[in-house]
């Protein structure tokens, strides 16, 4: 379940889910870290809160309980390394750390799977996604940072040539661009090994998801209906905002009846 | 007149010069969710610049009258706070006087983004008029409609097309064109690509 939550079905480069953070936080190796450790700690005690707590509370109250839980957890940490540590903290970071209290990544995770699950597997689940977006942000800060500025952690690399374009959005979107093809090629040829052997183009991807964490867990069908690829996509991605959208609030069904 | 131009200047601002979105990477994960819906853009631009709006102008008085806020934790503290109370008042407004589940649960996706959230906080940190962030507020909302009415007709292109290598086909070859539209929005920035 790790392994496809994190990897297979990874938050960031399948489902599209806490695009800001990635974007707008790796532009070196060191934030990227700091805004890793505040997604995963957000995304796990929201996850687990909203397993144990809030599954009879109503879905629109409990939106906004994720802001508030993030908040309580991210503002301490932030008000301890402002004033108790010698720790100096660029502007950027100060205005991204609480940005993540609202990412997609909790409200999506615990939406769809947490308040529907048990405390054990909403756990799993978000220690498998805040692995996987902790890596991509890692992944991400740290080719930036080489290919933007010629340094890792600040350290010179003596490199002739930079490219500061990759310390823009547009150079972590290239990043995660060829991440998510790299991933989809690597599952479509462990999928079809023959083809990696003969060299022949697999005519579809098949990302069907593993039966430890299919639709009777997750309640979402990711599956890979039809042979466009796109169309998956939109598909488990629209499932995903359906899910968020629409109005089956067992919570709520169950307080009006 | 000063009120207006003010206001116009930053919204434009805002929506091409410094595209929240697009410059930013600010609600990019709602603008791909949302651009698979053409129809329900304007519904989501109107929210999103309303509770832009609200939050902005609030958090801008709560600056006027505490004007000695300087930690950050207790800034994110106080946004949130309003974010998150202006955001509910709206939720049981809605439920009471319509009941509209799909309505309800957009309210969420459109006030409890990363968009939305940041707004107050270029404001305060550009010391923005009420009148700017009203300017600024606005311009989240048409900024994030732009970004999603560019992703969405893209999307729907790169759906159509079969030359697309199979790897790169959903969401690899989306965060490529998203990539091109940034850096489309960032030349208006003046920033230098390639030393």
């Amino acid at each position: 379940m790790m392994f496809v939550g994190a990897v297979k079905f990874n938050p960031v480069l399948i489902q599209c889910v806490a695009l800001c953070p990635v974007v707008a936080a790796t532009q070196n190796l060191k934030d990227a870290f700091f805004t890793a450790v505040a997604v995963f700690a957000d995304l796990f005690i929201t996850a687990f809160i909203a397993s144990t707590a809030l599954k009879k509370v109503p879905r629109f109250v409990r939106v906004a309980l994720y802001l508030i839980i993030g908040l309580a957890i991210i503002c301490p940490v932030l008000w301890l390394i402002e004033f108790r540590t010698l720790v100096t903290l660029p502007l950027i970071m100060k205005i991204i750390l609480p940005l993540v209290a609202v990412n997609s990544a909790t409200a999506v995770h615990c939406e769809t799977f947490a308040v529907k699950n048990d405390v054990r597997t909403a756990v799993n689940d978000a220690l498998a996604a805040g692995t996987g977006i902790g890596v991509i942000m890692l992944i991400c800060g740290a080719i930036r940072e080489i290919a933007g500025s010629g340094t890792i952690l600040g350290y010179s690399l003596g490199l002739k040539i930079t490219l500061p374009g990759m310390a823009m959005p547009v150079g972590c979107l290239v990043i995660l661009g060829f991440g998510a093809a790299a991933l989809q090629r690597f599952f479509s040829e462990e999928k079809n090994p023959a083809h990696k052997e003969t060299g022949h183009q697999p005519e579809e991807v098949d990302l069907e998801m593993d039966d430890d964490y299919g639709p009777e867990l997750v309640d979402m069908d990711f599956a890979y209906e039809n042979d466009d690829e796109y169309a998956y996509l939109l598909s488990s991605v629209n499932e995903l905002i359906d899910s968020f959208t629409s109005g089956e609030d067992e919570s709520e069904e169950g307080e009006e009846s | 007149m000063k009120i207006v131009s003010d206001l116009l200047i930053t919204a434009l601002y805002v929506v091409f010069v410094q595209n929240l979105v697009m410059c930013s990477g600010l609600g990019m994960s709602e603008a791909i969710r949302i651009a698979s819906r053409p129809g329900t853009f304007i519904r989501f631009a109107a929210m999103i610049s309303g509770f832009s709006v609200v939050t902005s102008v609030i958090c801008s008085l709560l600056a006027i009258f505490v004007p000695s806020i300087e930690s950050s934790a207790v800034k994110a503290m106080l946004y949130g706070g309003v974010l998150a109370a202006v955001y509910l008042i709206s939720a049981v407004v809605v439920r009471i006087a319509s009941g509209d589940k799909e309505l309800l649960g957009n309210l969420g996706i459109a006030a409890l983004n990363t968009l939305v959230f940041a707004v107050p906080y270029i404001n305060n940190n550009a010391s923005y008029t009420i009148w700017n962030s009203i300017g600024s507020g606005l311009g989240a909302g048409a900024a994030f409609v732009l970004a999603a009415a560019l992703i969405g007709s893209g999307s729907r292109l790169l759906e159509k097309n079969k030359h697309i290598p199979p790897a790169f086909r959903g969401s690899p070859a989306m965060f490529l064109y998203v990539a091109m539209i940034s850096l489309g929005f960032m030349g208006f920035t003046g920033t230098t690509l390639f030393t």
